[in-house]
């Protein structure tokens, strides 16, 4: 096979590694399965803004998650590299992020922040490099290259609206800010109050990041309602909080989407705060029967961590659903990826009990929630489970 | 409307002592410093640091709020307003200069201590009935001591020395030269005063609210609205701008709408001053000079 001559030798020898590292390929969505270069994957993040808190766990989550593939070999053979960038809850800055990820950092899928501005900046830059996200936000339901393992606006609505339903009440007030997330709670709440046979009395709208919230309460407490909603997330659960308790109130505030260590804290503040958290966030106080080997399995692994338990099994579920997509794609191309998020089928979850992304790229396809009324020595009793 | 109106009798108590700064630093020295804010957010949550960090009680907390606050004013005027000076900046240059002040702090405090609320304690426990009603007694605190301070302060312009001085430079810095005052000195002391004006304005409201990094341009928009509104560099006219821009808040948060606040609010500040441009009580013509059929006079009113 091999010639004689020592300068077919030497053309060989330099040929070869040539040939060999120009079958590797290159490119941001690499086709090849049998390259050992990582496989790079991105995650936009709000490290400093009004939703770092919760954000920080998703990104925590998804680390451990990668961790946890590549202690097992990894996706596809290749190990998992993170890249993360702060978006600090400015969708100016969630572009500048992402376009950082996307060209330098050559990333081939991204999981995404909590935050729902960022998804719809995110998305015309990820269509046109054909790169597939799974955010921890609300996502549009036209949305093509984005999916979500949030639970639906519906289900934390639903939880909400039935315990004010079964106790007894008929009218509530709704505290928002001007986020996409709170526009589609809002509709789905004037909808699903209809129905259950709840007035929404008023509608009180404040920044992301008010400390002072007397005069929306005042307002919402002058309507008289039998309840308020708090569709805003974020620090300003205590700022109401705080309204309400120097107004003398013990009117119940429910809210969803908080942390474990938001509620906790939020239960020192405000007595008859309600928190509709999801079944990692609210372990501790599940009944036996409805503790999953999957949810006691997470639960052991992230003992002992700081992190909000929600936010970490959310990342957790972001980097694993991936893993499940480039494994049934057999590939890192993106398109590829997108197409086999949607037919990976009904996957259970940690975050949530299923996704099915199928049908519908807001993909939790069971309700998680359990409302919780936290106490001032910091337990979540549970008042309510996931309602159907 | 009892409630209603506390609320913003209390926000317009430090909006009153936000604005009391710009107008103290323009009418002595001519400029419009937009880091105002950061010294109300320094008190804020340096007080709050203080207490449930160090465990120090609410006075020495307060008074370490007032002091580091001091302390970056400092750092402001020698770090950046009398290097700017010095070089004959131009005005646009010296509000630039105080913004990226601002946004700096709000950056560091941001890093430092993270982007949660912090809880400050009142002064004063509980609340107070009045007329079926119940109004926390810290409401009532930031009312006395933004009054007691405006006085203290117009007192302390006409009485003292350095308060003499600095109504000289505010008259003319040329001739006060001249008389020997140093009015670079005269400057670092303004900035000073200005920043633990704001840095009460911080400690005194957090009770109320929560302090944290984000409140340094919310306050400074509006204490920079309520110099506007009572004159800019009128003392008393900060004092009564404060006051109105509160009331008018928090009366329209309530009987119009809090999503268009904003809106509402400061189309009504731009009213007033198309109505009156010297502000409530600054010394000027009552119509602007278009109407008169005259050029526009020079802007800034001295009282």
């Amino acid at each position: 096979m091999w010639s004689r001559s020592p300068r077919h030798s030497l053309s060989a020898l330099v040929l070869l590694p040539l040939l060999a590292v120009t079958a590797c390929g290159g490119g941001q969505s690499g086709s090849s399965s049998s390259s050992s270069k990582p496989i790079r994957i991105g995650s936009v993040v709000d490290q400093t803004g009004y939703l770092a808190l919760s954000d920080k766990a998703v990104l925590a989550g998804v680390q451990l998650g990668a961790d946890d593939l590549n202690a097992k070999g990894g996706i596809l053979g290749r190990k998992i590299e993170l890249f993360a960038e702060d978006w600090g809850a400015d969708p100016n800055k969630a572009v500048s992020a992402t376009q950082k990820l996307l060209s330098q950092e050559k990333i081939v899928a991204m999981t995404g922040s909590g935050g729902s501005a960022a998804a719809p900046a995110e998305e015309p830059l990820l269509a046109r490099a054909s790169v597939p996200s799974i955010a921890s936000s609300v996502v549009k339901p036209e949305s093509k290259w984005q999916v979500s393992v949030l639970p639906q606006a519906a289900q934390g609505i639903n939880t909400m609206l039935g315990w004010l339903a079964a106790n007894g009440k008929k009218s509530v007030g709704v505290l928002r800010d001007a986020t996409p997330y709170n526009d589609l709670q809002q509709a789905v709440l004037q909808e699903q109050a209809k129905g259950k046979g709840i007035t929404v009395v008023g509608t009180e709208q404040h920044a992301s990041n008010a400390v002072d919230l007397r005069s929306q309460v005042d307002k919402l407490l002058a309507a008289k309602p039998d309840g308020i909603i708090k569709l805003s997330f974020g620090p300003t659960t205590l700022v109401a909080e705080k309204a309400l308790a120097d107004k003398g109130s013990s009117l119940p505030m429910l809210t969803a989407n908080e942390t474990t260590i938001g509620a906790k804290g939020e239960g020192k503040v405000y007595s008859s705060l309600y928190v509709a958290l999801t079944g990692p966030q609210v372990y501790g106080s599940l009944p036996a029967g409805q503790r999953t080997p999957l949810l006691t399995s997470f639960a052991q692994k992230i003992a002992g961590r700081s992190e909000d338990p929600g936010g970490l099994a959310r990342g957790w579920d972001q980097i694993h659903l991936l893993a499940q997509a480039i494994e049934k794609a057999k590939s890192t191309d993106g398109a590829a990826v997108r197409k086999a998020l949607g037919e990976i089928g009904r996957v259970p979850g940690v975050a949530a009990p299923f996704y099915d992304f199928s049908s519908n790229p807001n993909g939790v396809a069971v309700n998680p929630f359990y409302l919780v009324n936290p106490r001032a020595d910091g337990s979540l009793p549970i008042v309510a489970g996931p309602q159907g | 409307m009892l409630s209603t109106l506390s609320i913003g009798f209390s926000l317009g108590c430090v909006y009153a002592l936000v604005g009391l700064g710009f107008s103290l630093i323009y009418r002595t020295t001519g400029v419009i410093s937009f880091a105002q804010g950061a010294f109300v957010m320094f008190g804020g949550m340096v007080t709050a640091w203080g207490v449930g960090t160090l465990h120090l009680n609410l006075v020495l907390a307060g008074v370490l709020g007032v002091t580091i606050s001091s302390l970056a004013g400092l750092v402001l005027a020698l770090g950046i307003i009398l290097p700017l000076w010095w070089r004959k900046a131009s005005a646009f240059a010296l509000i630039l200069g105080t913004t990226v002040f601002l946004l700096a702090a709000q950056n560091v405090i941001l890093k430092v201590y993270g982007s949660e609320p912090r809880a400050v304690p009142p002064v004063v426990n509980g609340t107070l009935g009045i007329a079926g009603q119940r109004v926390p007694w810290q409401t009532l605190v930031v009312a006395l001591a933004a009054v007691l301070l405006s006085f203290g302060l117009a007192v302390f312009l006409r009485r003292s020395r350095i308060g003499l001085a600095m109504r000289a430079v505010a008259e003319s810095r040329e001739v006060a030269q001249i008389l020997g005052i140093r009015t670079d000195v005269i400057a670092v002391v303004v900035f000073v005063l200005a920043a633990a004006l704001g840095a009460v304005a911080g400690l005194l409201i957090a009770p109320l609210q929560f302090a944290s990094y984000s409140v340094g341009l919310t306050y400074n928009i509006r204490g920079f609205a309520a110099a506007l509104i009572g004159g800019l560099g009128d003392i008393r006219g900060a004092f009564v701008g404060g006051i109105f821009l509160g009331v008018t808040e928090a009366l329209v948060g309530f009987y119009l709408s809090t999503k268009f606040l904003d809106v509402f609010v400061f189309g009504l500040v731009l009213l007033l001053l198309v109505v009156r441009p010297q502000g409530l009580l600054g010394t000027g013509p009552r119509l602007p000079a278009w109407l008169k059929g005259r050029k526009s006079p020079d802007v800034v009113p001295q009282s």
